[in-house]
C-alpha cells in the first residue's frame, strides 16, 4: 500500500510538483524579503525608543549611565542589524538565482535547498529579535 | 472492512487534495507571486539605507548630547532618583 502511495506521489510530482515548487520558491523569497524588511523596521522602531530611554537617563544628570546605555544599544543594534542584513542578502540572492535554478537539471533539489536556507534566515531574524525582547510586527511574543 | 474503508477514503481524499494543490498553481498566480517577490526584494536596499541613516543620525545626535551634557542647564535635568538626598534641612 505504501509503495503504491509513493509511486502515485512520484507520478504526480513528475507532472506538476516542479511548477508548484517554483511557486513555493518565489513565495519563500517574498517571505524572506518581508522578514528582512520587517526585521530592519522593527530594529529602527526599537532604536527610537531605546535612544529616548537613554535620553531619560541623561536627563537625570547621569552622563556615564547614558553613555553606557547608548554603547550597549549601539552594540545590540549592530548585532541585530547584521542578522537583518543577512536575511536581505539571502532574499536577494535567492531571487537572482531563481532563473538559473529554474533551468538547472537539479532544479528540485536546488529549490528545496534555497527554501531551507531562506527559512533558516527567517528563523535567525526571529531569534535575534527575540533575544533583544523584540518581535516582528504581528509576530508571536 | 469497517476499519479499512475509512482509511482508504481518507487516503483518497488526501491524494485528491494534493492534486488540487499541485495543479492549482496557475500561470497568473505564479506571475503574481514572482512580481510580488521582485517588488519586495527591489525595495529592500532603499528601506535598509533609509533606516540605517535614520538610526545613525539619532544615535550620533544623542552622542553629541551626552558630550555636551555638562553644559546642560540644571532646569532641564530631571531629578536623579539614585542620587543621595541632601540631609541638611
Amino acid at each position: 500500500m505504501r509503495h503504491i502511495a509513493n509511486l502515485t506521489l512520484w507520478a504526480l510530482c513528475l507532472t506538476g510538483c516542479g511548477d508548484t515548487l517554483a511557486l513555493r520558491y518565489n513565495q519563500a523569497v517574498a517571505t524572506a524579503a518581508i522578514m528582512a524588511g520587517g526585521c530592519r523596521d522593527t530594529l529602527s522602531d526599537a532604536s527610537e525608543h531605546q535612544v529616548a530611554a537613554c535620553g531619560d537617563i541623561l536627563k537625570t544628570g547621569n552622563k556615564a549611565g547614558a553613555q553606557v546605555c547608548l554603547d550597549k544599544w549601539r552594540a545590540l543594534h549592530d548585532k541585530i542589524g547584521e542578522v537583518c542584513k543577512a536575511a536581505k542578502i539571502g532574499a536577494k540572492a535567492a531571487f537572482d538565482a531563481g532563473p538559473v535554478i529554474e533551468a538547472a537539471a537539479t532544479k528540485k533539489t536546488d529549490m528545496l535547498g534555497w527554501i531551507a536556507r531562506l527559512v533558516a534566515l527567517g528563523a535567525d531574524v526571529v531569534k535575534a529579535l527575540g533575544e533583544a525582547g523584540l518581535k516582528l510586527p504581528g509576530g508571536a511574543p | 472492512v469497517t476499519e479499512i474503508l475509512p482509511l482508504i477514503i481518507s487516503g483518497v481524499s488526501k491524494l485528491v487534495g494534493l492534486i488540487e494543490v499541485w495543479s492549482g498553481a496557475s500561470e497568473e498566480k505564479k506571475a503574481e507571486i514572482l512580481a510580488k517577490a521582485k517588488t519586495l526584494v527591489d525595495g529592500l536596499d532603499a528601506l535598509f539605507d533609509a533606516d540605517d541613516a535614520k538610526d545613525k543620525a539619532a544615535m550620533d545626535a544623542f552622542q553629541v548630547q551626552i558630550n555636551d551634557a555638562d553644559r546642560l542647564p540644571a532646569e532641564e535635568r530631571a531629578p536623579n532618583p539614585n542620587q543621595a538626598k541632601d540631609p541638611t534641612p
